[in-house]
């Protein structure tokens, strides 16, 4: 077993490092100093900022959020049985339809948990997805 | 082969009879109860307990599925894969699939009991009970990287949910986000050492990952590739040790303990526990086993580095849970060092196994099987444990231990339960737990790991102390003035329930043979 060949990879990390020691570095060194009134600022295409950058966003867009990857998810299982719907035959026909049930079951669950609902809730008594934490 | 027949054989190898639908039927089962204590709510909203009896119904109904009645004592069939060779199902994933859905009857009826699950969210935590409870048991039959992946993730996202449903206190949900972020970087941390063990090896079939493992030794392979299984191989146990809690990934079992309740920390300590072992057993094994004799030996190295990592890692969790149990008042944090304490014994026969591949391979089975001797020892003696806690917090209102303080004036009952509880934790005879230990040093001593042994019964001793302070503060301390100790009879269902727990880790001592010819059963279709 012959030793391998390090001194590139050695090289590289220094290279690396290097590079990025050497351009905050040299910014610092060489760079302008000023301060002006909106040098604090941060860049936005020269449109003048409003606002802080910590927004609070509502929880209810990551449940939404939440909803599209997982049913997006599902979907593209849904495609690939499509491609293929002649050579599956019924025995794929009856997965898939299996599949979606339990999808059906799924988006009927949410519903009725009240989790579609976007504005102030109108079902249940303060369980399920719904109010957890959810504040405007 | 051309698309179609691809299709057609995954077709032929998904529904022909015998193959892999029936080998699954008790995880299909577990899904099936998902879908319809769902359905429940929506349809039957006046029947409050429905999630609870369907619970029951469907896990009863999954543990007839997962019972081998089929099966001869003395012809188990050999291990087949299902799926096109993501799953294996042989007699080990039989065993830790009947004891983790035993577990799961025993556990939904303590939520029951305990009154932990209010009826407003009985659904859902039974809910993500059962979804762990799938990816547990794919995490036991897993033989393909990305079944192990995805079980590891199946079962640890519903546990991050469980951990937080007490959702009007800080601390739960403290511990629900400690918990999920820890578990987010160790999962992220396994997927790439997965991928540079696949990427390595051009294969994510364990068996055949093994081949792949002995040809690139054998050929001589190169330092630098070897470099990349070590650091993978590493990685791995980073994501495998997170869920067993082993020393260095084990810094969220106390929090996420003290956080959750009893009864959510009793799942998390036993039936995510026993399927981390089981995919421990799985992989150490896959990746030291080669069923050609040549190819055997030329995996000595591989054998070596496991024996050692898994080794070490299990002396140090042992010891480190002993010790930092010490100073622990919070009873659930006690327990969680506990467990850690065992999480590392149970390790110990994983490394005597890989040992004693190549050298003795009944010696091997053999370690495989004392594991599973504890796995079902370990049930019941941990399971009356939370139970205990839990009845004294409904009772009590705390978990501290200095509460329990002159308990046996009023619930001799309970604390005698409890002392034995403790006492087969720490591994006295007559009581169960000395089975279990007892089983364990055996298999290291035929593997002839003398360090682990000799640190492992020095464990033994450490432990002796805060078990034992358990008992002294429950039975010799004065009732504390201001009120009384709590009075929970055993003829009540709390104290039943207790009872029903206690006596299998008295009984399982005289009949720890009967259990020993079980677990031999579950490990002889390993290694073939």
């Amino acid at each position: 077993m012959e030793a391998p060949v390090l001194w590139p990879w050695v090289l590289y990390c220094v290279a690396v490092i290097a590079v990025a020691v050497g351009m905050v570095l040299v910014s610092y060194v060489l760079g302008e100093r000023h301060r002006g009134k909106a040098s604090g600022d941060p860049y936005e295409s020269g449109i003048v900022s409003t606002g802080s950058a910590r927004l609070r966003m509502s929880v209810k867009f990551y449940l939404v959020a939440v909803f599209f990857v997982v049913f997006d998810l599902e979907s593209a299982f849904i495609f690939t049985w499509a491609i293929c719907v002649r050579q599956a035959g019924w025995a794929g026909y009856v997965e898939i339809l299996v599949f979606i049930a339990v999808l059906v079951a799924a988006l009927a669950y949410l519903w009725r948990e009240g989790a579609l609902d976007w504005g102030a809730g109108t079902r249940g008594k303060g369980s399920g997805i719904r109010d957890q934490g959810i504040r405007d | 082969m051309n698309f179609s027949d691809l299709l057609h054989s995954a077709m032929h190898d998904l529904l022909a009879p015998g193959a892999s639908l029936s080998a699954f039927r008790p995880e299909l089962t577990l899904c099936a109860t998902i879908l319809v204590i769902l359905l429940a709510k929506m349809a039957l909203p006046r029947w409050t307990t429905s999630a609870f009896w369907l619970t029951l119904l469907g896990i009863a109904a999954a543990l007839w599925f997962a019972y081998p009645w089929s099966w001869a004592s003395d012809a188990i069939p050999p291990a087949h894969s299902i799926f096109t060779g993501v799953l294996v199902s042989d007699s080990f994933s039989v065993f830790l699939r009947l004891l983790l859905l035993l577990f799961a009857i025993l556990f939904t009826t303590f939520t029951q009991v305990s009154g932990v699950a209010s009826q407003d969210d009985m659904t859902e935590f039974y809910v993500l009970m059962l979804g762990a409870l799938v990816g547990m048991c794919l995490m036991i039959s897993a033989n393909h990287i990305l079944m192990v992946a995805m079980g590891v993730e199946l079962a640890s996202v519903p546990c991050y949910v469980l951990a937080g449903t007490q959702r009007q206190q800080p601390r739960s949900s403290e511990a629900s986000l400690k918990y999920a972020v820890f578990g987010a970087g160790a999962a992220g941390i396994m997927l790439y050492g997965l991928s540079l063990l696949v990427g390595v090896l051009g294969t994510a079939h364990l068996p055949t990952m093994s081949t792949r493992l002995a040809m690139l030794i054998q050929s001589g392979g190169g330092l630098d590739r070897g470099l990349v299984l070590v650091l993978g191989g590493l990685m791995l146990m980073v994501g495998v040790g997170f869920k067993l809690s082993a020393f260095p990934f084990h810094f969220w079992a106390p929090d996420v303990f003290e956080g959750a309740t009893a009864e959510v920390a009793a799942f998390l300590s036993i039936a995510s526990k026993a399927a981390a072992l089981g995919l421990l057993v799985r992989l150490a094994l896959g990746f030291s086993f080669h069923p050609d004799p040549a190819m055997l030996a030329v995996l000595a190295p591989v054998r070596h580095y496991i024996v050692v990592l898994v080794g070490m890692l299990a002396v140090v969790t042992c010891t480190f849970g002993n010790l930092a149990a010490y100073g622990q008042n919070n009873m659930k944090r006690l327990l969680a060092y506990s467990t850690i304490a065992h999480a590392g014994y149970m390790m110990m026969p994983v490394a005597a196994a890989v040992a004693l591949v190549g050298v003795d391979m009944g010696e091997a089975r053999a370690a495989v099987a004392s594991l599973c001797v504890y796995l079902a020892i370990y049930l019941f003696m941990n399971l009356a444990a939370f139970a205990i806690v839990a009845f004294l917090r409904n009772e009590l209102g705390s978990e501290d231990l200095r509460e329990y303080a002159g308990m046996v004036r009023r619930s001799p009952g309970l604390t005698v339960c409890m002392a034995v509880v403790m006492f087969s934790l720490l591994g006295l005879p007559p009581l169960s737990g000395f089975v279990a230990k007892w089983f364990i040093f055996l298999s290291l001593i035929s593997a002839k790991l003398w360090i682990v042994l000799a640190i492992g019964a020095l464990n033994t001793l450490l432990s002796l102390f805060y078990y034992l302070r358990v008992v002294k503060v429950m039975t010799l301390s004065a009732e504390p003035l201001h009120r009384p100790a709590p009075t929970i009879p055993l003829v009540s269902m709390a104290g039943s329930y207790c009872m029903v727990l206690t006596v299998p880790v008295v009984l399982l001592f005289f009949f720890a043979g009967g259990l020993l010819n079980w677990a031999r059963a579950a490990a002889s279709t390993l290694l073939y």
